[in-house]
């Protein structure tokens, strides 16, 4: 599987091969891509994966409805026992992921 | 409601005539056509009154006479009319009439010729519009009270001038406050609350995203807040109770940033307990001095049986205590400055000593209407004004 997109702020890029998925956000994840979001947190419970790996090293900006839906990709990895890493976090993002202590909830690996 | 479910005999038209003799036609055709609410008035009477009256979903102008002007008085009612949703079509064969009729945003001209069936299903598609327009906009009406009276709401939500009054008086320090939603509703609150003679409490809260589902929230951490109120708690006590219920009251993908700190005026200290919050900013008017409180901490909802570290700042004389939304970290673009690490000692320099609130609150002025905030913004300023 392997999907893209494209939008005025979020862009993504899913990529699954053999149990390992590979996900990488690029650019600003704020409240306008929730709709955008589902895609990430559909691609989670698919096929049957046991490793996701969300790439945020080209992730320029994160509000607090972009973490929120971190939360959400969690909770369905979490219910289809898939393991998720938080990879690479740069500037403001890796910021407000420190501020909120997400390490304490999400492997992220820097 | 689907085009195809609006009936004809739910309609009111008003035909409108230029030729009194000819004015029952049209009548007569639409009738045979099931549309039953028809009321029939020549040009001459008193129109515009007639219409704001009768309040039709459509005006029919029905052009018969050539040589009294149709289209003068398409362009009157239309200009009459033009903030409302009336819609007006235009019934003539006067061809050289049509481009002009346009012209004065006519939602359709037909010409009698036109096929019974094609005449009905044009005049239903109007009506339709003109009917949903109607009730949106007295949707629009009820929820903008709605919304007026949950704001008033949440307004009282937060602390009143007779709370603050007798904060100030009996701490001896100055509180203000900007509270500013972004939408119609705030996914931010604020608090304070007296502990005992030299102690006080402060809090602020900011849910996830913003608009409605985040102001209904806010009413829950009041709600929740006034349940402890009677509890002795430390802040860390308070953030871990919290957290506990709104992690059973929250939805996955929400959760709030909360910092509630306890201003000891006796030992001129800030002990408090933080949730991903902003950091607290303690700023010296007089040395320019400017510290920032470590505020990181998981958020609460997301997980039950977080511990919160215990924090404490020691303040000076004439300093001001900051809490904030996180909208002031990141609105260089809304209001030309931000409280992020690498601005904020530009900030005070900027602000030479003056009070912050009165600062932004001219800035947000100066925006004006143009201002659209991108979040909600709150801001809290207590200024310490002696040493114990």
């Amino acid at each position: 599987m392997n999907k893209q997109s494209q939008g005025v702020s979020m862009k993504y890029a899913i990529d699954s091969t053999l149990g390992n998925l590979h996900i990488t956000i690029k650019g600003r994840l704020t409240y306008t891509d929730y709709n955008n979001f589902n895609y990430i947190t559909n691609a989670v419970g698919e096929h049957e994966n046991q490793q996701c790996i969300i790439d945020l090293s080209e992730l320029d900006f994160i509000d607090s409805a972009g973490m929120g839906m971190l939360l959400m990709a969690r909770d369905k990895a979490f219910r289809h026992k898939v393991q998720i890493t938080i990879k690479s976090p740069q500037g403001q993002v890796g910021k407000m992921l420190e501020l909120g202590k997400f390490d304490t909830i999400f492997l992220i690996e820097h | 409601m689907a085009y195809q479910q609006t009936k004809p005999q739910d309609a009111s038209i008003l035909i409108v005539c230029n030729h009194q003799t000819n004015i029952c036609n049209l009548s007569k055709i639409l009738t045979n056509l099931s549309f039953m609410n028809i009321t029939c008035i020549d040009c001459d009477g008193d129109l515009m009154d007639e219409i704001q009256d009768e309040r039709p979903d459509l005006v029919i102008v029905h052009d018969v006479n050539p040589g009294k002007n149709a289209i003068k008085l398409l362009a009157q009612i239309r200009q009459h009319f033009s903030q409302t949703e009336l819609a007006i079509v235009m019934y003539s064969d006067n061809y050289s009439a049509r481009e002009e009729a346009w012209m004065h945003n006519i939602s359709d001209y037909i010409e009698p010729c036109v096929r019974a069936n094609e005449l009905k299903s044009r005049l239903i598609f109007h009506i339709h519009n003109a009917q949903e327009l109607k009730r949106l906009k007295n949707f629009e009406c009820m929820m903008k009270g709605d919304i007026r009276s949950a704001l008033s709401l949440q307004y009282s939500l937060m602390p009143q001038k007779k709370v603050l009054t007798e904060i100030q008086k009996k701490y001896q320090v100055k509180v203000g406050y900007l509270f500013k939603p972004c939408q119609y509703l705030s996914g931010d609150l604020w608090g304070i609350l007296p502990l005992d003679e030299h102690r006080f409490g402060v809090w602020i809260c900011d849910f996830v995203s913003k608009g409605l589902h985040a102001a209904l929230s806010t009413f829950r951490i009041h709600t929740l807040i006034k349940d402890q109120e009677k509890n002795q708690f430390t802040p860390s006590l308070l953030l871990q109770t919290l957290n506990n219920k709104l992690k059973n009251l929250l939805a996955v993908g929400n959760f709030a940033t909360f910092l509630y700190g306890v201003v000891d005026i006796r030992h001129n200290t800030f002990t408090y307990a933080a949730a991903g919050s902003t950091s607290p900013i303690f700023y010296n008017k007089k040395t320019k001095k400017i510290t920032l409180g470590d505020s990181s901490g998981l958020p609460l909802g997301i997980e039950t049986g977080i511990k919160y570290a215990e924090r404490s700042v020691k303040f000076d004389k004439d300093t001001s205590l900051l809490l904030y939304s996180d909208l002031l970290w990141e609105c260089l673009d809304d209001l030309g400055f931000s409280f992020d690490d690498d601005d904020i000692h530009h900030f005070f320099k900027t602000l030479d000593g003056q009070p912050v609130i009165p600062y932004v609150e001219k800035k947000l002025d100066d925006k004006n209407e143009k201002l659209a905030l991108s979040d909600d913004l709150t801001l809290i300023e207590v200024t310490f004004q002696q040493s114990y």
